[in-house]
């Protein structure tokens, strides 16, 4: 084995030149499609942890039509041990109730649709950070507090700060119209621009009051310890609930719409590194075949005066894989400080660009993703594309007619 | 003599040729229609941006733009207006009140910003009123009083739509070529009504097969829209005075365009009834729409509009939809880069294949050197070798690229099982590719470029043989 | 009237540990019109001597007049130029370009030296007629034989109308009939057109044909033969 690897290694430097162009190939593809998929990956999970860590939650406990229909009609009954038994679930990190709906707020002269959050503000903390980490100006919600809490682009627009009153009109249970007037206390800010343009915040009895609920919920909002059991956790909380009235959802099932953003551009990626590594293919096909073609009369020589046809055949394969493996690894490492740059100082969007992400409701921000699956895949990815692309040319060894081979045909 | 020799040695390994020539292929097919594809949606974008949405110029008053105010008009409306009959640029131009509004039905409310419009005015500036949804109403035909007419995902939101298979749409389905057995199995659900597509896309489920649902379920389910015309629609707004008014209005019409942010937030209603509402007096306005001819310079007109009136704010839809903006000033930019970087993926394969060519011809390029050929033509004749590579996979690529858009733009892509999440951001989810002859231009410089810049590598090969090495006989 | 004037010629490499002298003080001139053999045994030196005669190889020291210009002192740009349109070139083998047809291969040199299509035309037609081939003129060198091959080589170096033709060993790679046939065609030529040929040979029957054989042993001159004219 050792022998077969240094005259392998050996072979691949008598044509310096063409094994660094392949290699170089191969760099580049690895280079290229670890990064790109680092991004993608990267964004998804930025926008993921904006949007659903922060405030929709990964699962939701609901009325069982309320997905499908939702609506302050479809809530469901708030039991405390409910919460205390979905928080017991090992993979729980914090379960907390909710209730919410849309309404008009304004201030007089300026008016915009906004979605109220009833929330409990002691625990809200634990699930969106809500609180000391978001808070820009005046103060949290007190636990009984009537007051209300603004985003911030909604503050602007509104033109309302501190202290200022909101006029709040919506529709509650059961058709009653609901209208009041809701102090200010505080801003916060969300890090998804989509939230930050319309979340008001208040206390689940100030919610209660204001859509003439009694003591029932919208949704009851769980984020977890480990997002990779999402789905098992999922099957799990909805076997400790047993009670057909209510499901569990999932964040994509709650969120179709970004999960749909995230597929299309998740797709187009993968098809777009699929046509990059369709033409690094044919680069491989190329040099082994070259390869090949240019020792005939090596490997005439060497099958005529006793090695075996496997044998020779063999040596080609770990050629080329070496090729492969030199190509990819140093791709690997070369995208490695580019992560870790991307991961701890993501590149952010200025101008135009921020400007067009905004208003379609996503950070202007290109994180890195952390090392993953998707890293060691590619390299999979080539040493696949290497053992096909040889897989012609090495079996026409095992083929070999000597004589035609010594006469260099 | 030197290209008509590169052109016939570009052959003489065919084998080799020819893996060379499938991977340009690939590579300039996939690039060609991944333009094609995004110069599609762009264009769908644009044009939606112009024709239905915003027109090519938008005048405010610059307060507006900062406090949607209903005190904050248009000045010197009149005189604007006036201005605007006059120039040959302007294609048609339209007057709006726009008033933002609380609207509830007894099922459901949602925030709408109300357009009050002149109706005929309206129609030739937005493609609106010819994007309704077919049985759903009609744009402003009807003899009622407050008409409003309301978009299709606004309809859902206020529980306007819903789903429901009468006779009639059982009948049609029939004519559809829907099999009877089917239709049997959806007979229990006959006049039941559904508020949600979820809910009654699960109850169809349910009583399908697999295989039926995947195949008549999208008709089963778009022919089930139902939607309540004349429902009423209160809408909660706020007058001049600063006065809370409520008002009915009735519906008349449901429309769906594209863009599912610009639907969820309008609704048009008549402008009489609207600034009767709100209190405002004639000559009082918003906004003024402004669509102008196509061969129309939009800069130089907004240039002028604004010189002429410096006292308002009059925006190009390239300004008010920054999003199109950016992808219709980068385009060009984008698609190059894309080709641009296939070409170079396939530069490698193209330099290696090149230096084997000049390696295993060593002893003819001495030979070639000896009798006369100077560096400059030896060079050229592997740089053109290189180009002709190149060129013919290229040609063949952009052939296919081409061919495929042709039938695709005819056809058209449906991306509709992700289209929601297009239309959430204003991209209509059926793409209809399309490619301009100046693309096919650029692709082939581009691919002369790589042609030539490949070819340095084993020209220099080439050059650094000295021909009385080269021709060492071998004795 | 001499077209090659050779003074004092050196050629010493120093590729591997040991010099070699492959030319050593070697002085010569060849008048126009002569068929003349450089002889010797391998390592004479005889493949320098024409390498460095042809230009295609710089010598250590001493002087080559080829129609009365230095070739010693023109750079490679212009020893390029030079070959081109003053030396005519007939090697062992691979004279041909492979792609090219008989008729392309001679008219290719001609169109290098920018002479007129009509006339280029006219002139390979009459060219190949003559080395007896008007009838192959669009085969491709893998349809014709060794000595066909040859004689297109030959023809192409006549067509840039050089001052003379050097040919390294034409015949090593032809059977008998082939090198006779292609002997008798050269001194055709030398006859009828006064071209004048310069060739090395191992080959017995071709020293037989030349008009006069210059003999090498190591590097330097030993016999200096005119044979007798044949006429």
């Amino acid at each position: 084995m050792k022998d077969i690897l240094k005259l392998a290694w050996r072979n691949l430097w008598r044509n310096r030149r063409r094994t660094l162009i392949t290699a170089a190939s191969i760099f580049f593809a690895i280079f290229f499609a670890i990064g790109m998929r680092s991004f993608q990956l990267g964004s998804y999970d930025h926008m993921i942890k904006q949007v659903i860590e922060a405030y929709t939650g990964y699962l939701q406990v609901q009325q069982s039509d309320y997905l499908d229909d939702p609506g302050i009609d479809n809530v469901f009954e708030a039991k405390p041990e409910l919460l205390k038994q979905l928080e017991a679930d090992p993979n729980v990190k914090v379960a907390v109730p909710r209730i919410e709906s849309f309404a008009l707020a304004s201030t007089g002269t300026l008016s915009k649709g906004v979605m109220v959050t009833g929330i409990a503000p002691d625990k809200e903390g634990k699930l969106s950070g809500l609180g000391r980490q978001k808070l820009i100006k005046g103060r949290n919600l007190g636990a009984d507090d009537t007051g209300i809490l603004l985003s911030e682009r909604l503050s602007k627009y509104l033109k309302a700060g501190i202290g200022d009153t909101v006029v709040l009109m919506g529709q509650g249970y059961h058709g009653v119209s609901a209208a009041d007037v809701f102090p200010v206390r505080g801003i916060v800010r969300l890090p998804s621009p989509d939230l930050d343009n319309k979340l008001i915040y208040m206390t689940i009895s100030t919610a209660s009051t204001f859509f003439s609920l009694s003591n029932q919920l919208t949704a009851i909002a769980i984020n977890l310890n480990n997002t990779d059991g999402m789905k098992r956790t999922q099957k799990r909380l909805t076997k400790l609930i047993n009670d057909n009235r209510l499901s569990v959802k999932n964040w994509e099932e709650l969120n179709p719409v970004l999960k749909q953003q995230i597929e299309q551009d998740n797709k187009s990626g993968q098809i777009f590194l699929a046509v990059l590594y369709l033409i690094i293919f044919f680069g491989i096909f190329g040099t082994v075949q070259m390869m090949i073609s240019e020792r005939q009369h090596e490997f005439g020589m060497m099958v005529a005066i006793g090695m075996k046809r496997k044998k020779l055949a063999e040596i080609i394969l770990v050629e080329m894989l070496m090729l492969g493996f030199l190509g990819a690894i140093s791709g690997m490492m070369a995208i490695v400080p580019f992560i870790l740059w991307g991961y701890y100082d993501p590149l952010t969007m200025t101008g135009e660009m921020a400007r067009m992400y905004t208003d379609i409701g996503f950070d202007p921000v290109m994180p890195m993703a952390w090392f993953d699956g998707y890293f060691f895949r590619q390299a999979g990815v080539i040493f696949l594309m290497v053992l096909l692309a040889s897989w012609l040319p090495v079996r026409s060894i095992l083929k070999l007619n000597v004589i035609k081979a010594l006469h260099g045909q | 003599m030197i290209w008509s020799i590169a052109w016939k040695n570009v052959w003489r390994n065919r084998k080799r040729s020819l893996i060379v020539i499938a991977a340009v292929m690939l590579g300039t097919t996939a690039g060609v229609f991944t333009t094609g594809l995004i110069i599609g949606w762009v264009n769908a974008r644009i044009r939606a941006v112009i024709y239905t949405e915003v027109g090519h110029i938008k005048v405010h008053n610059p307060d507006y733009l900062n406090n949607e105010e209903i005190g904050n008009t248009i000045p010197q409306s009149d005189a604007i207006c006036r201005y605007l009959e006059k120039r040959p640029e302007v294609k048609a131009f339209s007057k709006r009140i726009k008033l933002m509004a609380m609207a509830s039905t007894s099922r459901g409310n949602t925030a709408l910003m109300l357009q009050g419009i002149d109706i005929e005015k309206e129609k030739r500036v937005s493609e609106v009123y010819r994007q309704l949804v077919p049985g759903a109403g009609t744009y402003f035909e009807t003899s009622g009083l407050y008409p409003i007419v309301i978009s299709d995902k606004t309809a859902e939101q206020l529980r306007i739509k819903s789903y429901q298979l009468t006779t009639d749409k059982m009948d049609s389905l029939k004519l559809a070529n829907v099999p009877q057995q089917v239709l049997h199995k959806l007979e229990p659900l006959e006049n039941i009504r559904y508020n949600t597509r979820n809910l009654f896309v699960k109850a169809v489920k349910k009583r399908l097969t697999r295989k039926e649902s995947a195949r008549y379920g999208a008709g089963i389910v778009n022919r089930s829209e139902h939607y309540r015309l004349r429902s009423k629609i209160v809408c909660t707004l706020t007058d001049k005075n600063g006065e809370m008014v409520n008002q009915s209005f009735k519906v008349c019409g449901i429309f769906n365009t594209t863009n599912t942010m610009f639907d969820q937030t309008n609704a048009y209603v008549r402008q009489l009834d609207l600034a009767q509402l709100a209190g405002l007096g004639p000559g009082e306005y918003h906004e003024i729409g402004i669509l102008l001819t196509e061969k129309a310079d939009v800069n130089s007109f907004q240039h002028e509009l604004l010189t002429n009136f410096p006292r308002i704010s009059a925006l190009n839809w390239l300004e008010m939809a920054p999003d199109a903006g950016l992808m219709a000033n980068y385009m060009d930019l984008y698609y190059y880069i894309v080709m641009g970087f296939i070409l170079f993926a396939l530069a490698f394969g193209i330099i290696n294949t090149m230096l084997m060519a000049v390696l295993e011809r060593t002893k003819e390029l001495g030979m070639l050197m000896a009798i006369g050929m100077n560096r400059k033509r030896v060079f050229s004749m592997i740089m053109l070798e290189t180009i002709f590579l190149t060129m013919v996979g290229a040609v063949l690529g952009m052939g296919l690229g081409w061919l495929i858009i042709q039938i695709t733009g005819h056809t058209g892509l449906d991306f509709s099982s992700i289209g929601e999440g297009m239309e959430a951001m204003g991209w209509p989810a059926v793409v209809y590719p399309e490619i301009t002859v100046s693309f096919f231009f650029g692709v082939t410089l581009l691919v002369i470029a790589t042609g030539v810049l490949s070819s340095i590598l084993p020209a220099r090969k080439a050059l650094s043989l000295k021909p009385v090495e080269a021709i060492r006989s071998d004795n | 009237m001499s077209v090659i004037e050779i003074q004092d010629l050196v050629k010493i490499y120093n590729n591997t540990a040991v010099q070699v002298t492959a030319v050593n003080h070697v002085s010569l001139t060849i008048d126009k019109g002569e068929f003349t053999a450089i002889v010797g045994p391998s390592g004479s030196g005889k493949t320098t001597l024409l390498n460095l005669i042809g230009g295609l190889d710089e010598p250590t020291s001493g002087t080559i007049f080829v129609d009365h210009v230095d070739i010693t002192k023109l750079n490679n740009k212009q020893l390029v130029d030079f070959r081109l349109n003053n030396i005519g070139f007939v090697f062992q083998s691979y004279n041909l370009i492979p792609v090219l047809t008989a008729f392309e291969n001679v008219s290719f040199i001609m169109e290098m030296q920018g002479m007129a299509k009509p006339v280029i035309q006219a002139r390979t037609r009459e060219i190949l007629t003559e080395v007896g081939l008007g009838d192959r003129m669009n085969s491709r060198p893998n349809q014709l034989s060794g000595g066909q091959q040859q004689r297109v080589a030959v023809a192409r170096a006549m067509a840039s109308k050089p001052t003379f033709i050097i040919a390294d060993e034409p015949t090593a790679n032809l059977d008998s009939k082939a090198t006779a046939k292609l002997l008798e065609m050269m001194e055709n030529l030398n006859r009828k057109e006064h071209i004048t040929f310069l060739f090395s040979t191992h080959d017995q029957r071709v020293m037989n044909q030349a008009h006069r054989i210059i003999v090498l042993e190591d590097g330097k001159i030993v016999k200096d033969d005119k044979m007798a004219d044949p006429e």
